[in-house]
C-alpha cells in the first residue's frame, strides 16, 4: 500500500499538445480526461495519450500559481499532489479568487482556493469520513447539528486554468452557495440546474502559516491578506465566548462569598434602642440636646458598622451628626444623615416623598470599645425620639453590585470588538445580519 | 474550556476576586458614606451639637 502510494505521487507523464506540440506533463495520467497546455493556452481533452483535441482557448492566468502544479503536501494526515490551478471569477462582477486542485490516493479530489490571501480547504463526501449530507433551509443549512448561515450565492466562472482534471471543469454551468460557521464552510453546488444535481462540500479556513508549512513555502511568497475571510475564525469571538464563560464562573464564586461571608462574619448587633430627645431652645434653632449612647465592643479586628436611624417625622425633617469614638484612643468617625418625610394631596392625588428611616455604612473599623456622640437636630421642635440600630459585619451589597459590574466590563469589551468584526466579516456579503438589526 | 485567548484577563480577574475577598472579610466597603475621620484632632467637625464635644464617658 505504501509503495502504490509513493509511485502514485510520482507518477507522471508527457503528452504532446494538439495544437503547439509542446510538451504537458500529466500529473495523473491515468484519470485526467481535460488539460491545459502551459505554452499556448489551449484546453484541450484527451482522449488517448497520442490524441487531445482542442476544446477552447483560454486566456494566459494573470497569476502564476503560488502552489507549484506535481508539488505535494499532507494534509488532515492525507497525502495530496496539486495538478490543477485555475482562475475564477463570479459571473459579472470584478471578483476573482483562485483555486488549486488537489488529488489523492483514493479519497479523489480536494480543493485549497485562495480569494484575498485567505485559504480554503474545501472537499466533499468523498474525502470527509464522518461527512452526512447537510440540511438545506432558505438561508441557511445544518450540517452536524451546526447552523451555516448563508453569506454568498454566486456563478463562478472560470477564466484560466492550468493542469488537468477528470470532468469538464471549463464548461460546467454551476450556481454555488456559500453557508458559514467560522472556520467552517458548506460550499452548495447546483450543476445543470435542470437535472438538479445537488452537491455539498465542506471548506475550512486555513492560516497562511499552515499552508506555508504544508507545502514547505516562505509566508511572504504567499498572496497578502486583504480583509477578513468569510469563515476566517475570530479571535474576538473566541475572546468573548472565553470571557463569558470565565465570568459567569467568577459572578457565581462572588455570589458564593457573599454567603460565605455571611456564615464566617455573622451580622452583630451593637445597639438597638430608641433614644428620648429634646428640644434645645438656648442652642439656637432646630438644635436638639446631644447624647451619649452605651459602650460597646467590636471583637474583630477589622469590620464595618451600619447604623440605622429612624424617627416618625411627618412633613418635617430631622437631621443627626453620629459619631464614633474609640474609647482607647479618642479615634473618631464622624458621619451625619438626614431623615425627611413629606406628603400630601394634590390636584386630588395623594403624594409623599421621603422616607422617615435612613441607614449610613462606616468600613474598615478597627477591634476595640466605642460609644456614639449623637448631635440631633430637627425642624420640629416637639419631636422627642430617635431610633438607633448598630450593627457590625453587615452584608455589604454594594461591594458585591459593584464587583459583578467590574466583572462584566471585560466581556462587555469583548463582545463590542467581536460585533465589530462580524459587522466586517459581513460587509461582503448580500445576506449580513447587520444590515437591518444595526 | 479555552482560556489560552484571555490568560492576561484571568490576573485581573483573581485581583478582583482576591479584592473582594479581603474586603469581605475585613468589613471594607468599595464606597462609604460621607465620613470624617479624627475630628478633634482636625477642628473640622460638621456636627451641630451645641454643647462641649465629649469622647470619654
Amino acid at each position: 500500500m505504501e509503495k502504490s502510494v509513493q509511485s502514485f505521487f510520482k507518477l507522471s507523464e508527457t503528452i504532446a499538445c494538439s495544437v503547439c506540440r509542446q510538451d504537458i506533463v500529466l500529473y495523473e495520467p491515468a484519470k485526467s480526461e481535460y488539460v491545459v497546455c502551459p505554452s499556448c493556452f489551449s484546453y484541450l481533452h484527451i482522449f488517448t495519450r497520442a490524441e487531445t483535441r482542442l476544446n477552447r482557448k483560454l486566456e494566459k492566468p494573470k497569476n502564476a500559481p503560488v502552489l507549484k502544479l506535481g508539488s505535494t503536501t499532507n494534509i488532515h494526515g492525507v497525502d495530496l499532489k496539486v495538478i490543477a490551478y485555475l482562475e475564477k471569477k463570479e459571473a459579472e462582477t470584478i471578483y476573482c479568487w483562485r483555486e488549486y486542485i488537489l488529488t489523492s490516493h483514493d479519497k479523489g479530489y480536494v480543493t485549497l482556493s485562495e480569494f484575498n490571501g485567505h485559504w480554503n480547504f474545501i472537499a466533499g463526501e468523498d474525502f470527509l469520513p464522518d461527512y452526512k449530507q447537510p440540511t438545506s433551509y432558505s438561508f441557511s443549512v445544518s450540517y452536524k447539528d451546526v447552523e451555516y448561515k448563508l453569506f454568498n450565492r454566486y456563478s463562478p466562472k472560470v477564466t484560466a486554468m492550468l493542469g488537468e482534471v477528470d470532468w469538464n471543469v471549463v464548461n460546467e454551468k454551476v450556481k454555488a452557495t456559500e453557508y458559514i460557521a467560522p472556520p467552517f464552510m458548506v460550499v452548495k453546488e447546483v450543476i445543470n440546474k435542470s437535472q438538479n444535481l445537488t452537491n455539498y462540500y465542506i471548506g475550512e479556513y486555513l492560516t497562511k502559516d499552515e499552508i506555508a508549512a504544508a507545502f514547505n513555502l516562505d509566508k511572504n511568497s504567499l498572496p497578502e491578506q486583504i480583509g477578513i475571510g468569510a469563515n476566517q475564525p475570530s479571535k474576538a469571538y473566541d475572546r468573548w465566548m472565553a470571557s463569558l464563560k470565565i465570568t459567569g464562573i467568577a459572578i457565581v464564586a462572588v455570589l458564593l462569598l457573599h454567603l460565605l461571608f455571611g456564615a464566617v462574619k455573622p451580622e452583630k448587633e451593637l445597639i438597638n434602642d430608641d433614644f428620648l430627645i429634646t428640644y434645645d431652645a438656648k442652642a439656637g434653632a432646630d438644635a436638639f440636646k446631644s447624647f451619649i449612647t452605651p459602650s460597646f465592643v467590636i471583637e474583630d479586628e477589622s469590620s464595618n458598622i451600619e447604623f440605622d436611624i429612624a424617627s416618625g417625622v411627618d412633613n418635617n425633617w430631622l437631621e443627626t451628626t453620629i459619631v464614633l469614638v474609640n474609647e482607647a484612643d479618642n479615634r473618631t468617625w464622624e458621619v451625619s444623615k438626614g431623615i425627611e418625610y413629606y406628603h400630601g394631596v394634590e390636584d386630588g392625588e395623594s403624594w409623599s416623598e421621603g422616607s422617615t428611616r435612613e441607614s449610613v455604612l462606616l468600613s474598615d473599623i478597627p477591634k476595640g470599645k466605642y460609644h456614639l456622640n449623637v448631635y440631633p437636630s430637627s425642624g420640629d421642635i416637639y419631636r422627642n425620639n430617635l431610633y438607633i440600630r448598630a450593627t457590625t459585619n453587615v452584608s455589604m451589597i454594594r461591594n458585591t453590585l459593584i464587583t459583578i459590574l467590574l466583572l462584566c466590563i471585560f466581556p462587555a469589551i469583548c463582545w463590542y470588538l467581536m460585533r465589530n468584526y462580524e459587522k466586517r466579516r459581513w460587509n461582503n456579503s448580500d445576506f449580513s445580519p447587520f444590515v437591518n438589526g444595526d | 474550556m479555552d482560556l489560552k485567548p484571555i490568560k492576561y484577563y484571568l490576573i485581573v480577574l483573581l485581583v478582583i476576586l482576591g479584592f473582594y475577598g479581603y474586603s469581605g472579610l475585613r468589613g471594607h466597603a468599595y464606597y462609604q458614606d460621607n465620613v470624617e475621620k479624627n475630628t478633634e484632632f482636625n477642628g473640622t467637625s460638621r456636627h451641630g451639637g451645641h454643647v462641649n464635644r465629649f469622647y470619654h464617658k
